[in-house]
């Protein structure tokens, strides 16, 4: 029994913001630390500077796009009443941080009740619309540096430049250290999760991870499809009280 | 009138035969000693080497000039009038101008033609070398836009870290076949400072010398401090303070995500622990 977790649109924006971070990453810490001693042989690599360059806003490009498709797609799911809120930071975020940490040092049994997305998965997603206000508009700035001095002081546009790069080296290091700790190097995931190719995840993951999303499942299957919602709950019984939680806190 | 411009041509041959001596220092002549590598002499404390790398003077753009061309002080071997350091570099300046007078007039009214002490600011060889001068497309050569900010950095230090800290220096330090080096704004030959009206760099003209890339020139665009490194000076202060609040920015972050990580991993450890 699978649940789609992720619909075809979040994978794709979640691709295509993959390999445009990928490439402004690869093309631009050689640009970043320009005189380390490696930075030459990486830009023989593309066959120059400014192809490099080129490469680089190449990546620029496909990555404003997917944040613009993201906006736009926004509120054509609002207009199609599938548009949630869940993402958003709330009360639950605290509670399940404490409960979390609580998990860890070992005065909890069971990890947090996860709603759909953890407060982690929520943390990554408002790091990349806060990455894009930070490195997007201020690679834009420095895109047309004449088109933007002519509504900021020039001042503005070399404050861009120094944002743009150290939050990027910032972006870098919380991507390759701790979004991939999350999704590959946690010894729950690891070498990876198909979660982000078809959108998926196994019944006993969303059980595990996610309680609270499973619990409401559950409900919604009660009364859309009786039948499937019965064998769901003979499983759990199955695996002994003690590992099911769906619907009770801890 | 015919005949006294034969005589001319006739008087000009037979003199060049008169100063056959001078011939005589061909540049096999010269590199029969000069090609020798240790060949070195001692110059008020130091061992300046007087090694002529053959190979390197034939690919040269002057490979087909004779020694004597430049070094027009030397007669005879052993060398009695031997001048050297910048009474020698002074001198092959003037060699310079002699033939490229073009550029005589440029180099004459520019800063770095300006006498300071025993020697000007720049001398030619300072930017283009001595005996390994090579035409400035060929990104071997010093002059070549990939090279000359790194010899104009040689002397203007202070410039140097704020250069290669801009996206100008970096690409340009990375090989970069467009972005500016410092003589695309600051000219080559007639460098001029920012005080003289008619520099590439004064108030007037820096909007005129930014367009020549930037098309859309505006005054706002040319007003604002070019070289700038990121210290908590006046001026670049805004910059320096972005950069501080990224630091601590990175350092929280990464600081927390680590925690986290390390008790999630500790958790699991003991889970396994416990079987």
């Amino acid at each position: 029994m699978q649940f789609e977790r992720l619909d075809w649109q979040q994978r794709l924006q979640h691709l295509t913001m993959m390999i445009s971070f990928m490439i402004c990453s690869m093309t631009g810490v050689p640009i970043k630390f320009s005189h380390a001693p490696w930075t030459h042989k990486i830009v023989a690599l593309y066959g120059g500077f400014d192809n490099m360059f080129y490469f680089h806003l190449f990546g620029a490009a496909l990555m404003l796009s997917t944040s613009l498709y993201h906006l736009i797609y926004l509120p054509i799911t609002a207009a199609m009443g599938t548009f949630t809120l869940e993402m958003i930071p709330g009360p639950r975020d605290v509670t399940n941080i404490a409960d979390n940490i609580k998990y860890f040092t070992g005065s909890r049994k069971k990890p947090a009740n996860f709603d759909k997305y953890s407060y982690i998965e929520k943390f990554d997603y408002l790091a990349v619309f806060w990455g894009m206000m930070a490195i997007g508009l201020t690679g834009l700035m420095m895109w047309f540096p004449d088109v933007s001095a002519k509504y900021v002081p020039r001042y503005i546009v070399d404050i861009a430049r120094v944002a743009h790069s150290d939050e990027a080296v910032l972006a870098i290091i919380v991507i390759f250290i701790w979004h991939f700790y999350n999704v590959h190097m946690n010894p729950k995931f690891f070498p990876a999760s198909n979660h982000w190719i078809n959108g998926i995840l196994p019944t006993h993951e969303l059980k595990e991870e996610h309680p609270a999303q499973y619990a409401k499942l559950l409900e919604k299957l009660k009364y859309e499809t009786p039948s499937v919602y019965e064998t769901l709950i003979a499983q759990d019984r199955e695996e002994a009280g003690e590992h099911f939680t769906g619907r009770e806190d801890r | 009138m015919t005949y006294l411009f034969i005589i001319t041509i006739l008087m000009l041959c037979f003199s060049s035969t008169a100063f056959a001596e001078n011939k005589k220092l061909t540049n096999d002549a010269c590199l029969f000693c000069h090609a020798g590598k240790d060949l070195q002499v001692s110059r008020s404390g130091l061992n300046v080497s007087l090694f002529i790398n053959q190979q390197e003077f034939d690919e040269s753009i002057h490979g087909t000039n004779n020694c004597t061309t430049c070094h027009d002080q030397i007669t005879e071997v052993p060398h009695k009038n031997a001048i050297y350091g910048d009474e020698l570099r002074l001198k092959i300046n003037e060699r310079c101008m002699f033939c490229h007078q073009d550029l005589a007039d440029a180099y004459k009214t520019g800063v770095h033609s300006q006498i300071k002490g025993s020697r000007p600011n720049a001398f030619c060889s300072d930017c283009h070398g001595n005996h390994r001068i090579l035409k400035k497309d060929n990104p071997e050569s010093m002059a070549n836009r990939t090279k000359i900010s790194e010899e104009c950095a040689k002397c203007h230090k202070e410039q140097e870290e704020a250069y290669y800290e801009s996206f100008h220096g970096k690409a340009n330090y990375l090989g970069s076949k467009i972005s500016a080096s410092c003589a695309d704004c600051h000219g080559s030959h007639q460098i001029l400072g920012p005080k003289e009206a008619s520099s590439t760099v004064s108030k007037e003209n820096t909007p005129k010398t930014c367009a020549k890339c930037h098309v859309i020139a505006r005054e706002n665009f040319a007003n604002g401090i070019e070289h700038w490194s990121l210290q908590n000076k006046p001026g670049s202060a805004p910059m320096y303070y972005t950069f501080k609040f990224f630091i601590w920015l990175t350092i929280g972050t990464i600081t927390l995500v680590m925690i986290h990580m390390e008790m999630e991993l500790y958790r699991l450890y003991q889970n396994v622990k416990k079987g």
